[in-house]
């Protein structure tokens, strides 16, 4: 052969290649630009990976000493993966019934459901299962796996059941301290929010921040994996034994006395500290949508911070603290009562109807006398006592760092309806609403020195491994040190010469009771009663101030006879839980 | 006669020329064949790196729930009522005020509150790892390369 020979036949070799090439690269076009290769690449881009918004872990909750109050767990989501081979309906349908109790017929549908891609791929059939029941599934999967297939029947398998863990929040200590801590809705899932108390005020914190992530599907694909931090976890100022103590005796006494609701307050008066806060009724907050059954129409989640009521005569405390500290009565200041007292056309009794005679502004206390009180308040001056009033944080909220504070705006001469009657009956405590938190707060700064403290709850938050701790903050000083110190005294003495059952052996404290007819629509009634008392100690170095509101009891409408032993009750343990010798113990420790 | 002569002088037989260009070809196909077999190698290294990472991902995530739910189990464990309960058990009781003795105990530091400081703090910034060469296409290389970035002013 010659080269010649070959010419002709490489030139149409090489014209096919050319050819077949030019077919090639059009093809190659035609196949970018059709419309099926459009769809070919979204259907690419929705398989290169998932897109979601990841959620930080949410903070936890601790008392003071560190006990978790708010924690989380791992619950399962199971489901049916209808893209998986070999579904039995009927094996998924019995073992899902007996294991987790969901309905056969619902599990036989779901599984029987044809596999469409993009529409029916996955069909959830329970949430929020246990651990415990997971493990069992698990059992039961993998002796399915084993088992024989029976000739002319459908091999038994629990093929396609899937599960998927997740978090859910948790409350170890169940009822304790709920009124406080409020709840987070898990079942909402990703739209789950914190509702009442430090779950709802500090929400956004302990959600901390959601980021959106891709997560390629292509494992050749470089991404970020989300390294977020977990949301903020809040340190409070409750103490754990305190509040078991305080929920405890407040249980005893509403089966005792067959109150509707009770409410205590217990405040460290130097910082503000909330030490325990509990109200009836509470609620397990590992089952929070019994919520309506356990507050129906809105009533008040924490009667502490968001009831205003008309407190009575522990108001009188506050009424002597503005007349001691503007000079217009001193201690030895002598009224004689003679039962009624006038004032803007009405006349006001005192709470036995009776006339006392002479009596110290001691007598006035320890007696509770309304007509003496008001006669205080008249000395005092309205101006001069509204002011005061607004000093110890009435008509405006406390700033307490819980979701859903109340208060009732104070109303003061000048305002359409405000009365000149008023200056008598609020000196007693009626015709003002305030919330217990209020009140103690107020009380507060006359059990230190003068100087009122922002009550508040978070003791320190913990943020990317560091602790930063709340500073406590003064709001005021209502009163001076010296009048804190003679109307403490006053108070102390009041109790002691009534025998108070208030009193705690041992421990000189002050206080006051208070007991407030309820108004109805057929004006105050005498059956029905708010019964306070306020009280802290011990007198010489005030570590606590303990406010208790019993709302209608029923063995008793006085405070005297339904608060005061509450406050002994709580009393008797806090010294015991907060390590507070005796008076003699403490002077003789001091003198060493 | 002389360039005749010259061109026999260096020109190769034509069986060696043929050999050459076989020697090329093979070259060439075994440099395609290291190329591919690196990018083989490679490639499903990273994918198996990949798939692992994806796994210690989701291992993680696993074990963090379940520190979490240990912590939990273990709170409830220790909960005032659980501890109640089994003080009550063992014959415990509450001490009462009055039966409390109280005595000075030279260097007593008494019950501090909580301190939850972690040592593995996280940084409040992470800047990413992955950098763009990881993850760009040639294309947008050489448009940052080469169109200038405009910010805004």
């Amino acid at each position: 052969m010659t080269e010649r020979n070959f010419n002709p036949r490489y030139k149409a070799i090489g014209i096919i290649f050319l050819v077949a090439g030019v077919v090639i690269i059009l093809q190659m076009f035609r196949l970018q630009t059709s419309a099926s290769a459009k769809e070919l690449l979204e259907a690419s881009e929705r398989y290169a990976g998932v897109s979601k918004l990841v959620y930080p872990d949410r903070g936890n909750i601790y008392d003071r000493w560190g006990h978790l109050l708010a924690g989380d767990q791992q619950v399962y989501e199971v489901g049916i993966n209808l893209q998986a081979s070999g579904i039995n309906p009927e094996t998924l349908a019995t073992v899902l019934q007996a294991v987790l109790g969901v309905d056969y017929a619902t599990v036989l549908d779901a599984a029987k459901m044809p596999y469409i891609e993009g529409k029916s791929e996955y069909v959830v059939i329970t949430d929020f299962v246990s651990a415990d029941k997971i493990n069992a599934l698990q059992e039961m999967q993998i002796k399915y796996a084993d088992m024989p297939a029976v000739e002319g029947q459908t091999r038994p398998s629990l093929n396609g059941l899937e599960w998927n863990g997740h978090r859910v929040r948790n409350y170890p200590e169940g009822k304790l301290a709920s009124n406080i801590l409020g709840f987070f809705a898990f079942g909402e899932r990703d739209n789950a929010s914190g509702y009442f108390g430090i779950e709802e005020e500090y929400n956004d914190l302990l959600s901390g921040t959601p980021k959106q992530v891709f997560i390629p599907s292509d494992p050749h694909a470089m991404y970020d994996i989300p390294d977020m931090p977990p949301g903020t976890s809040l340190v409070l100022t409750i103490d754990r034994s305190i509040q078991s103590s305080i929920e405890a005796t407040l249980a005893r006494h509403i089966k005792k006395t067959k109150a509707k609701s009770a409410t205590i307050v217990v405040e460290d008066p130097e910082t503000g500290e909330i030490l325990a806060m509990a109200s009836y009724p509470q609620m397990n907050l590992n089952k929070y949508w019994t919520y309506d059954e356990i507050y129906p129409n809105a009533t008040g989640f924490n009667r502490a911070i968001s009831s205003v009521y008309e407190p009575g005569s522990v108001f009188k405390v506050l009424t002597m603290a503005a007349a001691l500290d503007s000079g217009s009565v001193t201690p030895d200041t002598v009224f004689v009562d003679t039962g009624t007292f006038e004032v803007g056309g009405y006349t006001i009794y005192n709470w036995d109807s009776g006339a006392w005679g002479p009596q110290t502004m001691l007598g006035c206390l320890q007696h509770s006398l309304n007509v003496c009180l008001s006669w205080v308040a008249t000395q005092t001056g309205a101006e001069t006592f509204y002011s005061y009033l607004q000093a110890f944080g009435f008509g405006r909220p406390t700033g307490i760092d819980l979701a859903g504070e109340a208060y009732y705006p104070l109303r003061v001469p000048g305002d359409a309806q405000w009365f000149d009657v008023d200056l008598a009956t609020n000196s007693f405590g009626q015709g003002i609403a305030v919330t217990p938190m209020q009140m103690a707060m107020a009380v507060s700064a006359i059990a230190n020195g003068g100087k009122m403290m922002a009550p508040h709850i978070v003791r320190s938050m913990v943020d990317n491994g560091r602790q930063y701790d709340v500073t406590p903050q003064v709001v005021g000083t209502p009163i001076r040190a010296e009048t804190a110190t003679v109307l403490t005294n006053l108070l102390a003495t009041s109790l002691e010469e009534e025998s108070s059952v208030a009193l705690v052996p041992g421990y000189r404290m002050a206080g006051k009771t208070g007991t407030a007819e309820i108004a109805t629509e057929y004006g105050y009634t005498t059956y029905l009663t708010n019964a306070s008392f306020v009280g802290w100690g011990p007198v010489d170095d005030p570590k606590f101030v303990v406010y208790i509101w019993l709302e209608e009891p029923r063995n008793s409408v006085w405070g005297s006879v339904v608060a005061a032993p509450v406050f002994s009750e709580v009393v008797k343990n806090l010294v015991v839980l907060m390590n507070i010798p005796p008076d003699d113990v403490r002077a003789e420790l001091a003198n060493q | 006669m002389t360039t005749q002569k010259l061109t026999q002088a260096y020109r190769q037989t034509p069986w060696r020329t043929q050999l050459q260009w076989i020697g090329l070809f093979l070259l060439a196909l075994i440099i395609i064949a290291s190329v591919a077999g690196i990018y083989l190698s490679v490639s499903a290294g990273a994918a198996a790196v990949g798939r692992e990472i994806q796994q210690l991902e989701y291992d993680r995530e696993q074990s963090a729930r379940e520190i979490a739910d240990k912590r939990t189990l273990l709170a409830q464990l220790t909960s005032t009522s659980q501890m109640s309960k089994r003080a009550t058990e063992l014959g415990y009781e509450g001490i009462q005020a009055g039966s409390v003795q109280y005595m000075v105990i030279p260097g007593y530091i008494p019950r501090q509150p909580a301190s939850l400081v972690t040592s593995s703090a996280y940084t409040a910034y992470q800047p990413s790892l992955v950098e763009p060469r990881f993850t760009q296409s040639l294309l947008e290389w050489i448009t940052e390369q080469f169109v200038p970035y405009q910010g805004n002013e």
